[in-house]
């Protein structure tokens, strides 16, 4: 191997063992746990037979995720949403508190802020024709 | 001050990263050539992946990639063990004995030189310095071997297969013999001097190396820098010239 061969090699050797380090470094930095705070939907699930809702549908709410900063990169575009399970709810005003399982996030991902805390919904019977 | 507390996040990371790249950049000169090119990109590939794995919440790829890499640590160790006992044990020498390397070789060139004056045997030796020497030199044998004066005295042997032509020293190491080195076209040179230190005036016209010349015909030896013939009364001499002209970093 000439002198001149050796040395581009020397260079390659360099420049790659610096893309490792970049890399390392990044892996180490994603796993560092931050926050995100997303405006999500509200969908109620399957209302409980023979009720309506008599509420105006409930706005977006906004949740502050926590968790690895590598899960949070990508949650924005994964569609977060809140789904409510209101199946068991009895007619009349009720407050439902939105919980962590309702947003179907990553298991390493915790909410930890939810505004407003909770969700006002108005159900009421359906009239039989 | 508030500046500086409210950028030491930043700094701190910068920090690790500038770390990070100095212990891997030192860690990769361990590895040569191609395998080390491969050794770094399969790594790298291997980090990429697990990165692409965690974004993409790919949990089976992931567990694969990090299982490779946990496991790399311990292969790249069985692999290299043998280079990692020599790093472990040439980061026990001392400085001191580095620069005792270096004087050793001018010291070998010497004892050689002047083995060769005694007994009347023409050489011709390049150190490079500087400026490479490679692109000036037309055939020669590659060699690659401590700088030893009893090698050397056995190259210039006049039974020698390569004993018609200059020794090439590079980097403290004998890489290369019976090389033919371009003539000086000056001609102001004396016609008295024969092709050995013509071939010394001549590549030292185009490059900064040092070429050490014996006459077979008067038994004396000269130094060439730079076009320039210095004679050389003995052996001391020629050792306090070489030692002002090559800087340890040119042998190292």
């Amino acid at each position: 191997m000439t002198q001149s061969k050796s040395h581009e090699w020397a260079k390659g050797v360099s420049a790659l063992a610096v893309v490792l380090a970049v890399l390392i470094w990044l892996s180490v930095m994603l796993e560092r746990t931050g926050e995100i705070t997303l405006t999500v939907p509200v969908y109620l699930g399957q209302l409980p037979p023979g009720m309506i809702l008599a509420s105006p549908a409930p706005a977006d709410i906004e949740v502050t995720v926590s968790g690895p900063r590598i899960l949070l990169l990508l949650l924005p575009l994964h569609g977060v949403a809140c789904d409510l399970d209101v199946s068991a709810l009895g007619p009349g005003e009720v407050k439902v508190a939105p919980r962590e399982g309702n947003f179907h996030l990553d298991r390493e991902l915790k909410v930890v802020r939810v505004l407003p805390a909770t969700v006002p919904l108005v159900l009421a019977r359906a009239e039989k024709k | 001050m508030n500046l500086f507390l409210q950028n030491i996040g930043v700094l701190r990371d910068l920090l690790d990263l500038s770390l990070a790249v100095l212990i891997v950049t030192r860690l990769s000169r361990f590895l040569k050539g191609i395998l080390a090119l491969r050794i770094l990109a399969v790594l790298s590939a291997l980090v990429a992946g697990h990165l692409f794995a965690r974004l993409l919440s790919l949990q089976t790829v992931r567990i694969l990639i990090d299982t490779c890499l946990a496991s790399s640590v311990m292969a790249l160790a069985v692999i290299f063990q043998t280079d990692i006992r020599k790093a472990f044990a040439t980061w026990t020498r001392s400085h001191t004995e580095k620069d005792v390397e270096m004087s050793d070789v001018i010291d070998e060139l010497v004892f050689a030189v002047a083995g060769l004056c005694q007994k009347r045997i023409g050489a011709l030796i390049v150190i490079e310095r500087g400026i490479q020497v490679d692109s000036y030199l037309a055939v020669g044998t590659d060699i690659d071997a401590k700088v030893t004066s009893e090698l050397i005295s056995s190259i210039f042997l006049p039974y020698s297969p390569i004993h018609d032509g200059a020794v090439i020293i590079q980097h403290g190491k004998l890489t290369k013999a019976g090389c033919f080195l371009p003539l000086t076209q000056n001609l102001e040179v004396s016609k008295s001097l024969g092709t050995r230190h013509r071939a010394a005036m001549g590549l030292s016209e185009l490059v900064d190396a040092v070429v050490v010349v014996v006459s077979e015909e008067t038994g004396t030896a000269s130094v060439v820098v730079g076009g320039k013939k210095t004679d050389v009364v003995d052996p001391p001499s020629l050792g306090k010239t070489l030692r002002r002209l090559v800087e340890p970093r040119w042998l190292k």
